[in-house]
């Protein structure tokens, strides 16, 4: 994937929006959009892992971004959805303020996260990339539902 | 990194060798017991010779090393007897063979086979029962040899004392006769039939002919009778054809397709209600009541359909039970003790999920009865029973489920030493014990603190870790039951669900949210006034008809504010030997929903067994009893201790 990549010279991002600001999610992990739902809570998780949904018949579990990036609280509307992104095997819902475009954005564009943003920001990114005036920031999904942070959710469960 | 191909024939050479490795166990376990006939160890051939030649094919050596040594002792074992020790030796083949199965599953063969290679070749060496190979003798006299008769006659003798003569033409009494000419062939066994050419020769012999009855064998391989004929280890075709009206699916297939499944039925409730709103308009009364029936079909359909998909999920528990000669045998030969396995109702199918989880329930019990039930060889003659003892498996189909009887004719549970070793042990009081019926005092080895005192278990006729089956088969929805009579047997019975995937069960809500309490756990449901439920930090209690209950809150359970009025509502359930009382806001109704599993990404969540789809498409989870009753205990320890 990265060679192909490297040979396009460019990448296909989800583009969503979070609060104030724009994300890239990796298009290749993303298996599907789909509205917001009600959710089922799930007991003792951790606050980001707002419960699980009906997936046509799939229980998946579906984890709050704003509450995973210490973000504040925000009202949603109809804009909000759930990027279903698959990573390592598994489907896992994230729910955003809303699905922007679907973009194609040069290599040549994306520069390290630390360039631009203050280390706190950066533990979830692979990199920004401009356009234009404006920045994306790219996810590193695989950060994002970070495998030490479900052990510590087992952790959590356990007595 | 793996070839392509080898990638795809991985799984399909991994179902086979179970399947070979299976019937090659069984076989030789019926060896043991009858010896050898010649359809029995052409099975063995060919479960062998099919599976050195998979092996072969797709580079595992050592699999085909191994199979191809043992495929030579078949061979000679075909007419010879199995000499003790040959069982022992195959079985360790297949244990060998099954690791390696497994290694190959994984990456790689790893288990040594040098040496398993080196006994087989031994035995067949030292071959077998006697170890003689068969071969034809053919001896021509010259044509001057004084006393034709004798002289042959005193060939035979020779013969006769290096081989087994097994037949010898002309016959002998019509060689002293005097009707021979200058032949005679005789059919022996023998240990080194190339040998014989230079035992026979002399003076008078003109030559002598040895050749191997090798020819012949395989002509009778080929000679086993309409049914093995075309099954023959040469002809895979003819294998394969056969099988073609099975295929295999992969499990996880069938989950996709049951919940698709379960997703038609939200949608024929989405109908359904459409329909109900249009008729609620007043108008298009017509079309309403047609998008009515037309959901009712689908909601037929729906549930044909996941029949169907339920019954493709089904396996013959014959999976689990063939395992069980071996593991008797093996048990059995330890404790000195001789044990013959009933296996009945084989064909008796239920959901491969329930089929893995009585597993371990089943061999618990199957061990008991060979080490703690059955009685030494010596001890049953002297009980007038035969050296023997016997243990039944049997399984069969009721209404709502199927039973499985674990029977033994051994010892019996002593029902006075249970009392005994419960009263010593402080679980109950000398009176209560006294007064228990006894069958109040066989469900004591059932109580966790009899079942795991470790002593108990030679005196009690059954052994550790019974709570621990039956809290298992709970787990699953079942139940067990226990008969026993001094001296004539005990005889468990286990009722289980046909299938995990479908469960009955209780819709609560608690909280503004819904949950899912399996009905086989729920014993009743109760009201109690709020002023009978007593506190001691987060453990409460009431008292139901005399005896205490702990009461856990569900709210709390699942982290939501425990309501502080309002009379409280109980499904009394049960898990292992224990009740509590679950404590919710309201009881919604009764069904049957379908199982499954919570999202891997989420863990072990403590107190919920999974997850359901409601009928409005919302997920709702469903509790495990078992471990609501375990955070209760764990509440009760620390309330007497704070």
């Amino acid at each position: 994937m990265e060679a192909q990549r490297a040979k396009d010279g460019e990448q296909h991002l989800v583009v969503v929006r979070l609060d104030r600001e724009r994300y890239g999610v990796p298009i290749e992990h993303v298996h599907e959009i789909i509205r917001m739902q009600e959710v089922t809570r799930i007991p003792r998780a951790p606050a980001f892992v707002e419960g699980v949904i009906n997936l046509r018949g799939q229980v998946i579990p579906v984890i709050d971004l704003r509450k995973r990036f210490g973000l504040p609280h925000g009202e949603r509307n109809g804009a909000a959805r759930i990027v279903v992104v698959e990573m390592n095997g598994s489907r896992v819902g994230v729910v955003v303020d809303a699905v922007l475009e679907v973009l194609r954005l040069p290599n040549s564009s994306v520069v390290p996260p630390e360039e631009l943003l203050a280390a706190s920001e950066v533990a979830f990114l692979q990199g920004v990339a401009k356009q234009g005036e404006d920045l994306i920031l790219l996810l590193d999904l695989q950060r994002v539902l970070e495998v030490h942070e479900q052990r510590a959710l087992a952790e959590l469960q356990a007595p | 990194m793996k070839a392509a191909p080898l990638h795809r024939l991985l799984p399909v050479f991994l179902a086979e060798a179970d399947e070979h490795l299976q019937a090659l166990e069984e076989g030789v376990l019926q060896l043991e017991r009858r010896g050898p006939n010649p359809e029995l160890v052409a099975g063995l051939f060919r479960s062998a010779h099919t599976l050195k030649g998979s092996a072969g094919a797709l580079g595992f050596v050592r699999i085909s090393e191994l199979t191809h040594a043992v495929e030579e002792v078949l061979e000679a074992l075909r007419e010879g007897h199995a000499a003790d020790g040959l069982a022992d030796l195959l079985l360790e083949c297949v244990d060998a063979l099954r690791a390696l199965r497994q290694e190959v599953a994984d990456g790689s063969e790893r288990t040594e086979v040098a040496d398993l290679v080196r006994r087989l070749r031994a035995w067949k060496e030292g071959s077998g029962g006697d170890g003689l190979l068969p071969a034809d003798v053919w001896v021509r006299l010259r044509e001057d040899c004084p006393m034709r008769a004798a002289r042959a006659l005193a060939l035979l003798r020779l013969l006769r004392g290096h081989t087994q003569v097994e037949q010898v033409a002309p016959p002998e009494d019509a060689i002293a006769q005097g009707q021979l000419g200058l032949e005679f062939t005789a059919r022996v066994r023998a240990r080194e039939p190339e040998a014989l050419q230079e035992l026979l020769s002399g003076p008078d012999v003109e030559s002598v002919r040895v050749m191997p009855a090798s020819e012949a064998r395989d002509e009778r391989w080929l000679d086993l009778g309409p049914q093995a004929r075309g099954k023959l280890p040469d002809d895979p075709v003819l294998t394969r054809r056969a099988s073609l009206r099975t295929v295999r699916v992969d499990v996880e297939r069938l989950d996709r397709l049951m919940n698709l499944v379960g997703e038609l039925v939200v949608d024929r409730i989405r109908f359904q209600q459409i329909a109900e709103r249009l008729r609620g308009m007043g108008q298009a009364n017509g079309i309403a009541q047609e998008l009515h029936e037309a959901a009712t079909h689908l909601g037929r359909v729906a549930s044909d359909l996941q029949a169907q998909v339920l019954k493709a999920r089904m396996l013959p528990i014959e999976h689990l039970f063939t395992r069980f000669p071996r593991y008797v045998r093996d048990l059995a030969r330890r404790a000195g003790k001789q044990v013959e396995v009933v296996l009945e109702g084989q064909d008796t199918e239920l959901d491969r999920s329930v089929i893995e989880q009585i597993g371990g329930p089943l061999m618990h019990l199957v061990r008991n009865a060979v080490d703690h039930g059955i009685e030494p060889p010596e001890e049953r003659a002297r009980l007038g029973k035969p050296p023997a003892g016997l243990l039944r498996l049997a399984a069969s189909q009721e209404e709502e489920g199927i039973v499985v009887v674990v029977e033994d004719d051994g010892r019996g549970i002593d029902t006075g030493r249970v009392r005994q070793k419960a009263v010593a042990l402080g679980l109950v009081s000398a009176d209560a014990a006294a007064r228990m019926s006894e069958e109040e005092a066989v469900e004591l080895i059932f109580h966790p603190g009899l079942s795991t005192a470790a002593q108990v278990t030679d005196v009690s006729g059954r052994g550790v870790g019974m709570d621990a089956v039956r809290a298992g088969v709970q787990a699953l929805g079942g139940s067990v039951e226990v008969e026993t009579q001094r001296g004539r047997g005990t005889r468990f019975v286990l009722r289980l669900p046909l299938t995990l995937a479908i469960v009955r069960a209780l819709l609560v809500s608690c909280g503004g949210e819904r949950y899912v309490v399996p009905l086989a756990a729920v014993q009743e449901i109760v009201e109690v006034p709020a002023d009978r439920v007593h506190r001691v930090g987060s453990y409460r209690t009431t008292v139901l008809r005399g005896a205490v209950l702990p009461v856990v809150s569900v709210h709390e359970a699942v982290g939501l504010p425990v309501p502080e009025s309002a009379d409280r509502l109980l499904c009394v359930v049960t898990g292992g030997r224990r009740r509590v009382g679950l404590w919710v806001d309201r009881v919604l109704g009764e069904g049957e929903v379908v199982v499954k599993p919570l999202a891997s990404y989420l863990g072990q969540v403590e107190g919920i067994s999974g997850a359901t789809i409601l009928g409005d498409g919302r997920v709702a989870l469903i509790l495990e009893p078992q471990a609501l009753v375990r955070l209760a205990v764990r509440e009760e320890e620390l309330a007497h201790v704070g």
